[in-house]
């Protein structure tokens, strides 16, 4: 049988932790809050991608902007072109054919929309769907945003390596389906700058994509 | 036996009847049984297939400023429902649990192996731009079928929506295990989508499909068949109780009308096993006349050797002309023809025996034509000379199917807005492959998707959907196996063209080894994918079913092809037409075709009806002008219950030629008591107020009708309504009251 005043010694370091928790969360997400992603403006990136049926990692580049205030748009130029747009709800893939050598506007217009809902249950899908919600941070909206990255995240403060190392802020999923398919994500910066997002999916499958300055 | 045991005697066989007739009772609501025999493949097609096209099982749910998560929550609650087949509130993303074992064990029948380095390295390329968004279910699914042979298959055949959410509103399409026409079950199933949807904290739910139709229009019908009846019953009583001061008569003019339809309910079950609920319906309506066998007998107590002779005249005149729906040519008019023939028969000799001790005269005796009436033909003639010819310059028939369904034309609107909003396929247009062999069917069927294929990337169309994406012809799927044979003989993915794109890629050795393991013991041990091998798992089979059947009556098997958006039908169909046992069909054109054919059935029904009431009319009467009369009166309200109903309502549906039948019996009851010779003067002024009560009991119940919101009902009210106004009115115009 355990005792009133163990019960009442539990709960009491209980509520602690969770008070303890929320601060260590609340700086981080302030922290990503603060994020200040070029609005209309296409930011190129390089990104190092890993998944176990390949030898090495592969590397794509291209460029990345947030449109219309929510929707993300991931378009690789290379090594083939394909472009990602990250919408309220779905997830739409525009892949022209490889062979095509129409340029990437022209072959983007021209390919065929793939469309599947976002579901925030699958690891990939949730990764996407966090970084739209740090790349379009936007003042009062933001307050929205977050509380949803707050739903399906916890978050804490990396150590930072130096003076000059900036921020790091690591992202946990909750939902422990979630969590077999995304272990983390880390997100780098310096100030309001954000520069780099690593995403570890589990043993052998990872994504580390660096925005240019 | 006393006139009280009588009634107690016809109402214990109306209740024996009914009962043996529940008992047997078999209804269905398949409204192709009352559309003529299909003359085209497209009016073929249109009848067999009625209601099963892709869509007519979903229920479309729009939940207006909901969330993602609230409409996931709405579709996890609805999937414990065993109402329910299948719900989706989001494009479904498949992984290996979620193919048929019969698709992955098939995998290489269902999709063409690249015959050299650069076709794999495009498809490995694009695996690898789907590994870089999925999770490893999918990318153990890629191992397992680089070329997703399996999820193709099975993605063009799903029936899914491009999106699921527009403009703040979500969407559901909801898979009802039951058939749509099942008003029972697709009620409680609407409640449930409501309740369910309640719980998610979304108050407004907007439901679109066949079967939220048949539910709401079940729950109209049973509300204004409960009011109706309470005001008709009501308001019947009381003018009843006015007119004959007695309860006891008043129950019994109601018992011949019970056994009728009793009896004629049997006899229907009895000769054609399955009765089609529309028959019953409309058998009730023209049964509709028999209330006024006993209203006249019951009118003439005091005169009652003048009423039977004339109440034979029209009990055998009306028998005889509703027996043409004998010959209507669908099941469907065959059943209301002997349901009417048999219900007027039968409550005639029930009000006949209940009356019996009441000096009804002999047999054999007729009317006393000696002392002819005085008639005035103008009043029928004006009025046939005012509304035929209108009718003739100005046919107000439609021919659209649109208007024998009970679905209000709003509803209907809204319907077709949301599935082309959600991107459904296309109702009106498909192209059908027929042939007395399944495998030249199938292969037709490949030629035509090949087209089809075609013009989706030239974005001529959205998309198709057909069988042949699950079951390849025969010759195909040998081909696929040749091809097979041989790349496993080259070294499947360890060396030849497989492993060199796979190498340059940068794929490791061991990425594709369970392709390579399947591919192995597809060659070990080949199978033929067959139709039933498909049909036996649940969902596949409803999929081929509706795209593949055989017309057995024609011998033939048919394989439809269903479109998607369509931007140009003509330059389709031009495409389409010269493939060998392909037709581009067009529904509508069908059910126009089928339905004008089904009026002008109707209107023959209708004219050898009427020749054959003037025949029977002048053989029992012997009397030209009273024939004449009576003939040209039945004509002239039925011309101008057609106008009518065209003007108040637009157009005259095959539904309202059927009421207009019961115009002509009641109409002729009317005539021929008006026209009877007066015995006495206080005979004429009992026939006089006779067929005022039974224009006035008939108009009371058939007004009440016409406020119906279920169009079809509000139809046929407006019409008899407007007939018994004209019937009644001509009559009494034409025959002086001095008579």
């Amino acid at each position: 049988m355990v005792s009133s005043a163990f019960r009442h010694r539990a709960a009491g370091i209980a509520f602690a932790l969770t008070i303890l928790h929320a601060h260590g969360d609340d700086d981080a997400f302030q922290r990503l809050a603060a994020v200040d992603f070029p609005r209309d403006q296409r930011v190129a990136f390089v990104e190092q991608q890993k998944v176990r049926l390949l030898r090495n990692p592969i590397e794509l580049r291209g460029e990345v902007w947030i449109e219309d205030g929510s929707a993300m748009v991931m378009r690789v130029l290379e090594p083939h072109v394909e472009e990602r747009r990250i919408e309220p709800g779905r997830l739409v893939v525009i892949r022209p054919p490889f062979w095509s050598t129409r340029s990437p506007d022209e072959a983007i217009a021209k390919a065929p929309r793939l469309s599947t809902a976002l579901n925030p249950s699958r690891g990939a899908h949730l990764a996407l769907w966090a970084a739209v919600q740090v790349l379009s941070s936007d003042g009062a909206a933001s307050q929205t945003r977050f509380a949803a990255l707050r739903e399906r995240f916890t978050a804490a403060a990396l150590e930072a390596g130096g003076p000059d190392a900036g921020w790091a802020v690591e992202l946990l999923p909750r939902d422990e389906a979630a969590q077999r398919q995304l272990r983390s994500i880390r997100l780098y910066g310096r100030a309001d700058r954000l520069e780099r997002i690593r995403v570890d999916h589990g043993p052998d499958r990872w994504r580390d994509m660096r925005l240019a300055p | 036996m006393t006139f009280r045991v009588r009634i107690a005697v016809l109402v214990a066989v109306a209740a024996c009847l009914a009962v043996v007739t529940a008992v047997r009772l078999d209804v269905s609501y398949d409204l192709a049984a009352f559309l003529p025999e299909a003359t085209t493949a497209e009016q073929r097609i249109l009848k067999e297939r009625f209601g099963q096209g892709p869509g007519a099982q979903v229920i479309y749910a729009v939940l207006p400023d909901a969330s993602a998560e609230a409409a996931a929550a709405v579709a996890a609650r609805l999937r414990d429902n065993p109402l329910v087949r299948r719900v989706l509130h989001e494009t479904p993303a498949l992984g290996l649990a979620d193919l048929p074992a019969v698709l992955t064990q098939s995998q290489f029948l269902l999709a063409d192996l690249p015959q050299d380095e650069a076709g794999w390295r495009d498809v490995l390329q694009a695996r690898l731009a789907d590994t870089m968004l999925a999770d490893d279910d999918v990318i153990a699914m890629i191992s397992a079928d680089p070329l997703l042979a399996a999820t193709n298959a099975l993605q063009g055949a799903a029936e899914t929506a491009p999106r699921f959410e527009l403009a703040g509103d979500r969407y559901l399409l909801i898979f009802g295990a039951a058939p749509a026409f099942d008003g029972g079950a697709q009620g409680r199933l609407v409640e449930a989508i409501r309740a369910d949807a309640a719980n998610a904290g979304i108050a407004v739910v907007a439901l679109y499909g066949p079967g939220v139709y048949t539910a709401d229009l079940q729950k109209a019908v049973r509300r204004e068949a409960t009011w109706f009846s309470l005001l008709a019953g009501c308001g019947l009583v009381g003018l009843l109780l006015w007119r004959f001061r007695s309860i006891a008569v008043v129950a019994a003019i109601s018992v011949p009308m019970l056994v009728g339809a009793a009896a004629g309910a049997l006899a229907v079950s009895l000769f054609f096993g399955q009765v089609h609920g529309i028959a019953i319906a409309f058998g009730f309506t023209l049964l509709g006349v028999a209330v006024d066998y006993p209203l006249h007998t019951f009118s003439h107590v005091a005169h009652p050797r003048g009423v039977w002779p004339t109440l034979r005249i029209g009990v055998a005149t009306t028998a005889i002309a509703y027996s043409v729906f004998l010959l209507g040519g669908s099941p469907g008019l065959a059943q209301l023809g002997l349901f009417a023939v048999v219900g007027v028969a039968s409550a005639a000799l029930a009000t006949a025996w209940m009356r019996t001790n009441q000096a009804a005269p002999p047999y054999g005796h007729a009317e006393d034509i000696s002392q002819a009436a005085r008639l005035r033909n103008w009043p029928w003639a004006v009025a046939a000379t005012l509304a035929v010819p209108l009718l003739v310059l100005r046919p107000p028939f439609t021919d659209d199917l649109g208007a024998l369904t009970p679905v209000p034309p709003d509803v209907l609107a809204a319907d077709a807005e949301i599935r082309e909003r959600l991107g459904a396929s296309d109702m009106r247009h498909l192209v059908a492959v027929q042939h007395a062999d399944l495998e030249v069917a199938l292969q037709s069927t490949e030629a035509v998707a090949r087209i089809l294929d075609d013009a989706q990337q030239a974005g001529a169309l959205r998309g198709h959907q057909h069988v042949a994406r699950l079951l390849p012809s025969l010759a195909t799927q040998q081909r696929r196996q040749d091809a097979l044979d041989r790349f496993v003989a080259a070294g499947a993915t360890s060396s030849g063209p497989f492993a060199d794109a796979a190498r340059g890629i940068g794929y490791t050795a061991e990425a594709f080894e369970p392709f390579d393991a399947r591919a192995a013991a597809a060659v070990a041990a080949p199978h033929t994918l067959t139709r039933d091998r498909l049909r036996a798992d649940a969902d596949l089979a409803s999929f081929v079913d509706t795209h593949l059947f055989e017309a057995e009556a024609e011998g033939t098997w048919k394989s439809l092809v269903f479109l998607r958006g369509i931007a140009d039908h003509g330059a389709l169909a031009r495409q389409l037409n010269g493939e060998a046992n392909v037709e581009v069909l067009d529904l509508k054109r069908a059910s126009t075709s089928l339905v004008g054919d089904f009026r002008a059935r109707l209107l023959t029904v209708l004219g050898f009806a009427l020749a054959a009431l003037a025949a029977l009319l002048w053989l029992l009467t012997r009397n030209a002008r009273r024939t004449v009369w009576i003939f040209g009166t039945v004509v002239a309200a039925i011309a101008l219950a057609a106008t009518a109903t065209a003007a108040l309502r637009g157009a005259v549906t095959p539904f309202d030629l059927m009421a207009l039948a019961l115009v002509a019996g009641l109409v002729l009851d009317y005539s021929l008591f008006s026209s009877k010779s007066a015995e006495s003067p206080e005979d004429g002024a009992d026939t006089r107020r006779a067929v005022a009560i039974c224009a006035a009991s008939s108009l009371l119940v058939f007004g009440l009708v016409s406020f119906s919101t279920v169009p079809v009902l509000g139809g046929i009210g407006t019409t008899v309504a407007v007939g018994v106004i004209a019937g009644y009115l001509l009559a009494r115009l034409g025959r002086p009251a001095a008579d």
